[in-house]
């Protein structure tokens, strides 16, 4: 099992301070109340009532006894059955026995014998004899001196005998309870303390559940940071939760992903920097010879005095070809000349719809030097602003300069797919929440996903005639106005390039 | 697996130093045994059980009882080979000035309070359990246990008499179980065990 971490380990004291305070609280009052609350149900004044109920059924029991046999002896004394025992008066004696009955409640029955043990007489009340209710004792007492004798039969209800033997066993178990009421009462504090152990150890499962959810998303948090501080930010932290740690993490996610994209911003401009300086040589290296070997193909052809018209031919075609090539090279050192001249930004503040007027009205220009007269093009360049200010801080010429570069690619690609008219170029400036968004898109072929990547790195093209500085230049000004550029497929189906550079701050106007 | 095996192994040598530890602390005392027909049958005399307050409660006209129970164990130990056990349900009838005791499904009357301890404590030739359960250990010792009880309240009367409180407590259902087990014990028990046997 992983040890804890710090701040997992605070949590779990915490917790476990927090349940188990209340747990030790409540054992040590509950310990009393509980104990209370039993001795006053169980006590030893029920007790000694109930010793006394029992009592009294066991009194009233001897009571029914002593009454039984009091009523024997009674019958048994009788001078009527006496008499009629003697004189063996058999109807006299039924009718003795049968007063006897209806004057005794506990006779169920009587039987009168004489000394050889015959029966003289005999009464019964059936219902009296009934034994599912009533307990039967049996009693005989002499008549006479010679043997004759009454046998009575005595009744009891059975009720009072099962009340007793109940009584008697509720008395037990209640007796007991009071001689065990120590034990009782911790049985209760301690089966409460034990249940409340395992609220708590429920508690204390659900705290450690609950603040590994919190200490190991802290945990990658810190593991991130490690590696972001190795270097290394390509570093992404999942933040799936809606909670304090997943602003964190979200925060440190943004602040990864700005500290990359800043990171590639001053590798791109150092390389373009680089790329400036190789640029300046080449073109001060090419540009000196230029013009004395146009001079000197131009002197050639201008001395040669022969009369051969083949050879005339021939020399005249090998000088237009290096005049043809010069001019290529000397606008090749134009480009690389103005590229290694390009300065650096300097921002002041604008207003994005302002921008766009401008950059329209330059837009004629750059049809006409793609060829195309501005007023009946094959190409419609449109460009809109979203209305209302949209302040930015911006170098109007650097910027310029770079969406001139995106608008003459893009007409020159539409004029390519659609060289008999149909082309489309819309030049858009809107605001997108933190930013200023500037969009060129066209309806030309667009540029492959693979390559939307390579397009702004110096010297990277597709057109034959390209230098591969155009796009370069573009994302140099962009990022020197903290902003990005990015390109990927219009709705239209050709190119659409993004720059966004961030909107100026409402205290950050100067 | 092999963590499992670990713990019944110990659970199992906990069980049977239990059993022997307990099997140990038993008094041996006299106790018959006769196999007849391949049961033993064991006499012994338990009237050391009743005390003078076991006596005089005997003698109050409430019901009480004895519960016998004999055990045949392996002498190396484990669960009882075989167990016995017979209740003796007493009481003295004020109505009818006898004892009355209830061996079985008969309550039979009984003069003297010495003839039902001697029919319910002093016990003879009784079977422990049947043939089958001593077959193929023919040779192996056993010994008899006897755990003898005064007034243990029965588990139905005590399940009858102690009952947790209506309404849904928490507590209640879990402490009356526990409490029943030390209310409801025997007031009074002797246990003591046989010498050796070899079963024939």
């Amino acid at each position: 099992m992983r040890r804890p971490s710090s701040i997992g380990r605070k949590l779990l004291l915490a917790v476990a301070v927090v349940a188990l305070l209340p747990l030790v609280g409540s054992s040590i009052l509950g310990r009393s109340a509980l104990r209370n609350a039993y001795r006053m149900g169980v006590n030893p004044d029920i007790e000694r009532g109930l010793e006394r109920a029992v009592e009294g059924y066991h009194e009233y029991i001897l009571a029914l006894r002593r009454e039984a046999d009091v009523t024997a002896d009674g019958i048994g004394r009788d001078y009527a059955v006496r008499q009629h025992a003697v004189e063996a008066n058999r109807e006299a004696l039924a009718d003795d026995l049968r007063a006897v009955l209806s004057a005794h409640e506990n006779v169920g029955a009587v039987v009168v014998r004489n000394a050889q043990g015959e029966i003289l007489a005999s009464a019964q009340e059936p219902t009296r004899m009934d034994t599912t209710d009533r307990r039967v004792l049996s009693r005989r007492r002499p008549l006479d001196d010679q043997g004759a004798e009454v046998e009575v039969i005595l009744t009891a209800p059975l009720k009072p005998f099962d009340e007793y033997q109940r009584a008697g066993e509720v008395e037990e178990v209640f007796s007991r309870l009071v001689a065990q009421t120590n034990y009782v009462a911790n049985v209760y504090v301690w089966t409460y303390f034990a249940m409340m152990l395992v609220v708590v150890a429920v508690a204390a499962f659900l705290g450690i559940a609950l603040s590994r959810r919190v200490t190991r998303r802290v945990a990658y948090l810190a593991q991130a940071t490690r590696l972001v501080g190795r270097g290394d930010l390509s570093v992404h932290v999942p933040a799936q939760e809606q909670d304090e740690v997943a602003e964190l993490t979200q925060a440190f996610n943004d602040m990864v992903r700005d500290l990359r994209e800043s990171r590639e911003r001053i590798e791109y401009l150092k390389r373009i920097g680089a790329w400036q300086e190789f640029a300046r040589r080449l073109a001060h290296e090419i540009k000196n010879p230029l013009t004395p070997i146009q001079l000197a193909a131009q002197e050639i052809l201008a001395r040669y005095r022969g009369d051969d018209p083949a050879y005339r031919r021939q020399l005249e075609d090998a000088v237009a070809i290096v005049t043809e090539e010069v001019a290529t090279l000397r606008r090749l050192v134009t480009e690389f000349s103005s590229f290694a001249k390009l300065p650096e930004a300097i921002l002041e503040s604008a207003d994005l719809q302002d921008f766009v007027g401008e950059l329209s009205r330059s837009i004629p220009g750059i049809l006409e030097s793609a060829g195309q007269d501005a007023s009946s093009a094959d190409v419609d360049v449109r460009c809109e602003c979203e209305a209302g200010p949209v302040p930015v801080r911006i170098d109007a010429m650097m910027l310029k300069r770079a969406l001139d570069n995106l608008i003459r690619n893009a007409v020159r690609a539409v004029l390519e797919t659609h060289p008999d008219g149909g082309g489309k170029v819309v030049v858009s400036g809107r605001r997108e929440r933190a930013w200023a968004l500037l969009e060129v898109s066209d309806n030309g072929p667009g540029i492959p996903e693979d390559a939307a990547t390579q397009v702004f790195d110096p010297y990277y093209t597709t057109k034959s005639d390209g230098t591969g500085l155009g796009l370069a230049i573009v994302k140099k000004v962009v990022l020197e106005h903290a902003g990005e550029v990015r390109c990927d497929r219009g709705e239209a189906g050709g190119a659409r390039f993004r720059i966004r550079i961030p909107l100026q701050a409402a205290d950050s106007s100067t | 697996m092999k963590r499992r095996s670990l713990l019944t192994l110990w659970l199992a040598l906990t069980l049977g130093v239990v059993t022997l530890v307990s099997a140990q602390e038993l008094a041996q005392r006299e106790v018959g045994v006769r196999w007849q027909d391949g049961v033993p049958r064991v006499s012994f005399s338990a009237r050391d059980l009743v005390t003078p307050t076991a006596r005089h409660q005997l003698e109050s006209g409430l019901r009480k009882q004895f519960v016998v129970t004999v055990q045949a164990y392996r002498e190396h130990g484990g669960s009882p080979l075989a167990t016995r056990r017979f209740a003796c349900s007493v009481y003295w009838d004020v109505w009818e000035e006898v004892y009355w005791l209830r061996l079985g499904n008969r309550p039979e009357p009984m003069q003297r309070l010495e003839a039902v301890l001697t029919r319910c404590l002093d016990v003879h030739d009784i079977a422990v359990g049947r043939a089958s359960d001593y077959e193929g250990r023919s040779g192996e010792h056993v010994y008899f246990a006897v755990h003898a009880e005064f007034n243990p309240v029965s588990a139905a009367q005590c399940r009858a008499l102690l009952r947790p409180g209506g309404g849904g407590e928490s507590l209640g259902p879990v402490v009356i179980n526990i409490v029943r087990r030390q209310i409801c014990q025997a007031e009074s028990a002797v246990s003591f065990r046989s010498a050796s046997e070899a079963v024939p």
